[in-house]
């Protein structure tokens, strides 16, 4: 069954969306059969695709709307929310 | 501007310029730059080589504080297209406290490695520490980024991801530099720990960070050489695939010309044969059909 979820969450990591993050979230958008999209104000992105999400750009503070849809949208959805809830497990 | 904070009983704290015994300066503006010139007798080119992302690892001894100036990685933005660059971040130490000189924004002291500092050495040593650190996480994301880029030359025909590999590959040639340069830094300090007030404990920490630094820089060699390597067969993908292209493109354009030419013959203004003929629009046709049946069975036969 395809699931479609969204959710907004805001960057608390202080370097913002930065390369270790991109790197952390496109590692685990691949772990999800769901195709799950990062957005800003200015462009969308595929969260699977390192390349795409280093083209963000998103400073501390600033929302991102991830959207998932697929089989397990609503597992990707607390996995990546979780993570940058965690500041992307970086300690700097 | 100017973060303070106050190192005491062990514990990094952010505090009030008064009580203040490290203070970060980020980007400093004319008047910070004039107050550390004069107040704390920083020598003036000293300052400018903190700021200067291309100045190398060094460390000097002045009469009343050491200053030290260590490579680090600069954050990445989006604007900068895979390039990853490196800063410099300058470390002032005096008898009772610290200056730290940072040309851009970084997030300092935070993580396990800064929930315990017992002295201002150990805090030097430990900034020196999370900028290696901070190397290898890059180096962790050059690598991502490059097995990302491959898979989109296996399939691509521009320029576009060639070019992000070679900023990838420049990007590590400014990476070895600091990480060597970092290295000269941290031998000078071990031939100069007793000089620098290092404790032996501190001493172990430098010759801890002296082995990081070594593998850090191995792993960049390591990286560069096999993105160096595999350049050239990359540039062949991409050439292969154009090729390929080109060839599909040759392909429709016979297999469109020969039917054109058979029915354009038919087409002439001149009395031609079966002209009157009931059947002769259908000739035609069959015969540009049977055109492309030819073209595609000498493609069969020919392999291609």
């Amino acid at each position: 069954m395809t699931e479609k979820a969204t959710r907004t969450v805001t960057i608390t990591h202080p370097g913002g969306l930065h390369a270790r993050p991109c790197v952390a979230i496109a590692q685990m958008a691949k772990q999800f059969q769901s195709q799950i999209r990062l957005s800003n104000r200015r462009q969308t992105v595929n969260a699977a695709d390192v390349l795409q999400v280093l083209t963000l750009g998103a400073p501390c503070g600033s929302q991102i709307t991830i959207e998932a849809r697929g089989p397990d949208a609503v597992a990707a959805l607390d996995a990546l929310c979780k993570l940058f809830a965690e500041n992307f497990g970086m300690e700097s | 501007m100017l973060q303070c904070w106050l190192l005491s009983n062990g514990k990094l704290t952010a505090a009030d310029e008064p009580e203040a015994n490290v203070r970060v300066f980020v980007r400093p503006d004319d008047r910070e730059r004039r107050e550390l010139v004069d107040r704390w007798q920083i020598d003036e080119h000293t300052l400018t080589s903190a700021l200067d992302p291309d100045e190398l690892a060094r460390l000097e001894f002045e009469a009343d504080h050491i200053a030290m100036i260590f490579k680090r990685p600069r954050n990445y933005s989006s604007e900068e297209r895979f390039l990853f660059k490196v800063s410099s971040c300058g470390i002032f130490v005096y008898p009772d406290s610290m200056l730290i000189v940072l040309p851009e924004d970084a997030t300092l002291f935070t993580g396990r490695l800064f929930a315990r500092v017992g002295s201002l050495p150990e805090l030097m040593l430990k900034c020196i520490f999370a900028s290696i650190h901070h190397f290898l996480e890059h180096l962790r994301v050059i690598n991502a980024v490059s097995d990302a880029l491959e898979e989109q030359i296996n399939a691509a025909m521009d320029n576009k991801y060639l070019l992000n590999l070679f900023s990838l590959e420049k990007s590590l040639v400014y990476y070895l530099n600091a990480i060597n340069s970092n290295g000269k830094l941290i031998e000078r300090m071990k031939l100069n720990a007793p000089k620098l007030g290092l404790s032996g404990e501190l001493v172990e920490l430098l010759d801890d960070l002296l082995i990081e630094n070594s593998q850090r820089k191995e792993q960049a060699e390591i990286y560069s050489n096999i993105l160096a390597g595999l350049m050239d067969a990359r540039v062949s993908i991409v050439s292969n695939n154009l090729n390929l292209l080109i060839k599909a493109l040759t392909v429709i354009t016979i297999a469109i010309m020969l039917p054109t030419f058979v029915v354009s013959l038919f087409s002439m203004y001149v009395p031609i044969p079966f002209q009157g003929h009931p059947l002769a629009f259908w000739g035609v046709l069959a015969l540009s059909l049977a055109s492309i049946g030819a073209v595609k069975f000498f493609l069969w036969w020919k392999r291609w």
